[in-house]
């Protein structure tokens, strides 16, 4: 039953998923009839329809369990799921739409789309041998366990509860109503097979990367090569918030390089496809974790810069409401719960800023401990200089545009420890920063592909990634 | 021109050269580590309890026993401050106490008398003491390893 189960879980997921990236390239692809290309890239579907759907699904569990509890809410979630995947569906056959799979062009290709597979395939492995990691239990799983047991629905009481405060009552829900979703069709919580989603959320971003990668510079093997080497960062395989834990940050990461890699693309193309996609990964990006409120801004800031210089405030403007919507009624939504408020930092104020400054030679120094850590990050943020050194040479807009979006996270992240409410500081950036710099670390890969290529902007969209 | 692509080639190739070394020394053997399983649905709070208390199946036993307690009472957890074991002890006790009202108190194992006698013991079904050796006057707790004692509240008020 728990398998059969499991299995219908991840089908209605990708059900919802797949109807959702369908109905977001519905338009380009009727405009890319005339052209006679009326396929979608199976890898980006693939990918995109588990990140839209563990998405879909955590919010319609939200959202149904204010009104409904139990069955009802496991059946009108399902209807959802379905209903999505049939629209999905329709809108293939009516438009007569094929899915294809990009096929390796050389030897080359073929020798690294079949190492990056098969890494794939370990590194899902390799994240069932280890438990759940203190956040993968204590703020994700327990609110997934404690709202099976309450019917679907996480209750009052668990977000008011001070005996409960340190699993983050606040955090938003996309994870562990993923992992919910999982339990209501196994029938009984299960700290195992919910492991499964982890690696999933890294198999989307490694394939995204690819695609990005490919997409921007016309060099698949690039792409194939960058993904191929992103497992090889220790924090992310080998340390206590990578992937093999069950932790947020990567599927955080994941959120953010797809947010990022399409509004690269958008800023080279008018594509409304990517200017969709780009609108939909961030929208989510809030709703991974706390931290994301300020990935989001800072990517909704860039996107309206991009729709300043091409001409299209408007569509840009459009896309990034959905995502404020979301962060204004979270906020809401946890005011009525009466939750407990993290006391980790305190409001930010001038007055307090100008107190703090002087902590900026420690953030600092700390930040190059940690970088250059090689049993966490072996010469990786070494690579992240040089390539950041590439794009703001190469002085193009989108390669400058990358540049911020890699080092404007850091900058924000780092200047949240001014307001550092916790006895010691240091202690605090010590025990965050380093899955503060992993939430980064796919970004940062894009930004070495594309420094690797040395091509410069301005070249066109690829059909097929 | 050339020689400018050369240098660019050759210095990406010497940076994941290093790059992967470096790396490999401690990606590998986590890779290898560990084995798949055991599948159950208590796999990681199993896992932790096993290692903290030596006592197997630990999270189906240890909710047997915290479901002897009425609802509609909340549970103490002291755990000795500044010991992470213990504080981690008092989170998946807390975490396995569900739908209890629970509350951590943190305290110093030389001196908890005055945490233990403010407890109010008309809305507290009992008291957990977390990798923390209860009062040598308590009798009847019952014992979950060598880390976690339960005290119903009756024992804690005949005993004081």
């Amino acid at each position: 039953m728990n398998l059969l189960g499991l299995f219908a879980a991840y089908v209605t997921l990708f059900a919802a998923g797949l109807g959702v990236v369908v109905l977001l390239m519905r338009r380009s692809i009727r405009l890319r009839q005339g052209y006679g290309r009326q396929a979608i890239n199976l890898i980006e579907c693939a990918a995109l329809s588990w990140l839209f759907g563990s998405a879909v699904v955590s919010l319609l569990l939200w959202l149904g369990g204010i009104v409904a509890s139990g069955l009802v809410l496991q059946l009108f979630v399902t209807l959802a799921c379905v209903a999505l995947g049939f629209i999905g569906w329709r809108i293939k056959k009516s438009n007569a739409i094929h899915f294809s799979l990009p096929r390796p062009n050389n030897r080359l290709e073929w020798v690294l789309a079949s190492l990056l597979a098969l890494e794939l395939i370990s590194i899902f492995f390799v994240s069932l041998k280890h438990t759940l990691g203190w956040d993968g239990l204590f703020n994700w799983e327990i609110k997934a366990r404690y709202a099976f047991l309450n019917s679907g629905v996480l209750p009052q009481s668990y977000y008011s509860s001070p005996g409960r405060a340190f699993s983050h009552p606040e955090y938003p829900l996309a994870i562990p109503f993923t992992e919910l979703w999982l339990y209501l069709w196994m029938g009984a919580p299960h700290q195992f097979w919910i492991k499964t989603i982890f690696p999933l959320f890294y198999i989307s971003g490694a394939l995204l990367l690819t695609l990005f990668i490919t997409r921007l510079t016309g060099k698949r093997w690039l792409g194939l090569l960058i993904a191929l080497l992103m497992p090889f960062v220790p924090f992310f395989t080998a340390s206590p918030g990578g992937v093999t834990v069950g932790y947020a940050d990567i599927p955080l990461a994941v959120f953010y390089v797809a947010a990022l890699g399409y509004l690269l693309l958008s800023s080279e193309s008018d594509s409304r496809e990517t200017l969709f996609l780009f609108g939909a990964t961030l929208t989510f990006i809030p709703w991974i974790k706390s931290e994301g409120v300020i990935l989001w801004a800072l990517l909704a800031l860039l996107g309206l810069i991009v729709g300043f210089v091409r001409h299209r405030i408007r569509p840009f403007v459009i896309a990034i409401l959905p995502g404020l919507l979301l962060i204004i009624s979270w906020r809401v939504y946890l005011k009525a719960m009466h939750a407990i408020l993290p006391s980790d930092f305190a409001p930010p104020t001038f007055e307090l800023l100008s107190h703090n400054l002087n902590r900026l030679g420690t953030i600092f120094s700390v930040l190059l401990a940690e970088a250059s850590e090689p049993s966490h990050w072996s010469i990786f943020w070494l690579l992240a200089i040089v390539a950041i050194i590439y794009l703001l040479a190469a002085r193009t807009f989108s390669r400058v545009l990358l540049a911020i979006g890699l080092l404007g996270p850091l900058t924000l992240y780092l200047a949240t420890y001014l307001f550092s409410a916790w006895p010691s500081y240091t202690a605090h950036i010590t025990s965050s920063l380093p899955r503060l710099l992993l939430q980064l670390m796919p970004a940062t890969w894009l930004g070495i592909g594309l420094a690797l290529s040395q091509t410069k902007a301005g070249r066109k969209e690829q059909p097929l990634g | 021109m050339r020689a400018r692509f050369y240098l660019h080639v050759g210095l990406w190739c010497v940076l994941f050269i290093i790059f992967v070394a470096l790396s490999i020394s401690t990606v590998g053997p986590a890779v290898l580590e560990n084995k798949i399983g055991p599948i159950e649905p208590n796999h990681s709070t199993d896992s932790y309890l096993s290692g903290l208390t030596h006592v197997r199946s630990g999270s189906d036993l240890f909710v047997q026993g915290i479901e002897t307690l009425p609802r509609d009472k909340s549970i103490r957890i002291l755990v000795d401050a500044g010991n992470s074991p213990s504080e981690f002890l008092g989170m998946l006790v807390a975490y396995l106490s569900w739908p209890r009202e629970v509350q951590i108190i943190r305290v110093s194992p030389a001196s908890y008398s005055q945490e233990l006698a403010a407890i109010n013991k008309t809305s507290v079904s009992a008291v957990v003491f977390c990798d923390l050796k209860p009062p040598v006057w308590i009798k009847d707790a019952a014992h979950f390893g060598p880390s976690i004692t339960l005290l119903p509240i009756e024992s804690l008020n005949s005993n004081q």
